[in-house]
């Protein structure tokens, strides 16, 4: 172990004398210096390119300008602001009833009250629609008027075939464009 | 030892006292990279680099008394980044002559220098298992001789991590020196 130490301090000892050979200090600055003079170039010539794009920003009198209209425009925004916000505050507290308007005008015939009340989907209480006893009387005649013509039809169209036949092949038609569709 | 009131001129901007400093500074900067590197053309790119960020950095310097430092800073950090980009394929072999001929001076204890080169292929293979910060560490403790303190205060690592490093750098290059010679 002490044979591998020795050794090893006698190596270090070589590599610690061993010095690279000196390098030329004054070639080393010239070419440091031309390195350096480039960079400093290449930031004049930015300089002057900024310069010339912003240097308008240091006439006082466009300073001043700019600050205060930018204050001013600080200052139409808030305004701007402060309306929208008024606005919007009161539309928010005006209620919207679209599709549930109250109905005014409820007809006097029956037929019209009938056709109300189907359209609303049955959502106007009866109570809004007051039918009176003539009213009643008349719907109930048609009524039966209605049914003694439907039994009238079917006796007329069972007593003849070929009106029977005409019909059936009309419905037939019918229901074969409603799948259609 | 670089006089406080270059660098004080230099802070200035003077670039003539700065030519003084680089040529007053390249021999250090010089044989640090050249030891780290093993490699004298990529050592003299590598102290250019350093003078061009030293004249680009040097107002950031505390006081002139720590530029030496700071300096050697630089040259490590540099010496990193190129010591990272190197592949493994380029290992160096060292023939058997050079081997005899450490072997026949470390027996003969009469320690005598070697070429440059023979000493750049030497280090390069003693080195070639060690990390760039553990190569740093060597080449700072033991071929320059620094301190402690001072590699801590060059490379930032604790007092304690730069002593484990040195004791790892050594035991491998105890491997080395046992495989070789």
């Amino acid at each position: 172990m002490r044979r591998e130490e020795d050794k090893y301090d006698a190596l270090i000892r070589i590599l610690r004398k061993s010095v690279p050979e000196p390098v030329d200090a004054k070639e080393t600055g010239d070419k440091v210096i031309e390195r350096i003079e480039k960079i400093k170039k290449k930031e004049t010539r930015f300089v002057n390119l900024f310069d010339y794009l912003f240097g308008w920003v240091y006439n006082e009198w466009l300073r001043r300008g700019l600050v205060a209209a930018s204050i001013f425009i600080v200052i139409l925004f808030a305004w701007q602001q402060t309306v929208i916000l008024k606005r919007l505050n009161t539309l928010g507290s005006q209620i919207i009833n679209a599709g549930e308007m109250p109905v005014r005008d409820i007809p006097d015939d029956l037929s019209g009250k009938l056709l109300l009340y189907k359209l609303s989907g049955r959502k106007i209480s009866w109570k809004k629609i007051q039918v009176s006893e003539k009213q009643l009387e008349d719907l109930i005649e048609s009524v039966n008027e209605v049914q003694t013509k439907y039994e009238n039809l079917i006796q007329l169209i069972e007593d003849d075939p070929e009106l029977r036949k005409e019909l059936e092949k009309k419905l037939t038609e019918k229901n074969r464009k409603k799948f259609n569709l | 030892m670089i006089d406080p009131d270059l660098i004080e001129e230099c802070r200035k901007g003077n670039l003539h006292d700065f030519r003084k400093l680089i040529e007053a500074s390249t021999p250090y900067a010089f044989s640090l990279s050249c030891r780290m590197l093993g490699d004298e053309e990529e050592a003299k790119d590598v102290v250019q680099d350093t003078m061009v960020t030293v004249w680009m950095k040097i107002n950031k310097i505390r006081s002139p008394e720590v530029f030496r430092t700071w300096l050697y800073k630089i040259v490590v950090n540099k010496c990193y980044d190129r010591l990272r980009k190197r592949t493994k394929s380029q290992e160096v072999r060292a023939d058997d002559g050079l081997w005899e001929k450490i072997s026949n001076q470390i027996s003969s204890e009469q320690v005598s220098e070697l070429e440059y080169r023979e000493t750049e292929r030497v280090l390069n293979l003693l080195t070639e298992r060690l990390s760039p910060v553990q190569k740093a560490v060597f080449v700072l403790g033991e071929l320059e001789e620094m301190s402690h303190d001072e590699i801590s205060a060059i490379t930032g690592m604790s007092r304690s991590n730069v002593k484990a490093s040195l004791w790892h750098a050594r035991k491998k290059m105890g491997e080395m020196i046992k495989k070789y010679l």
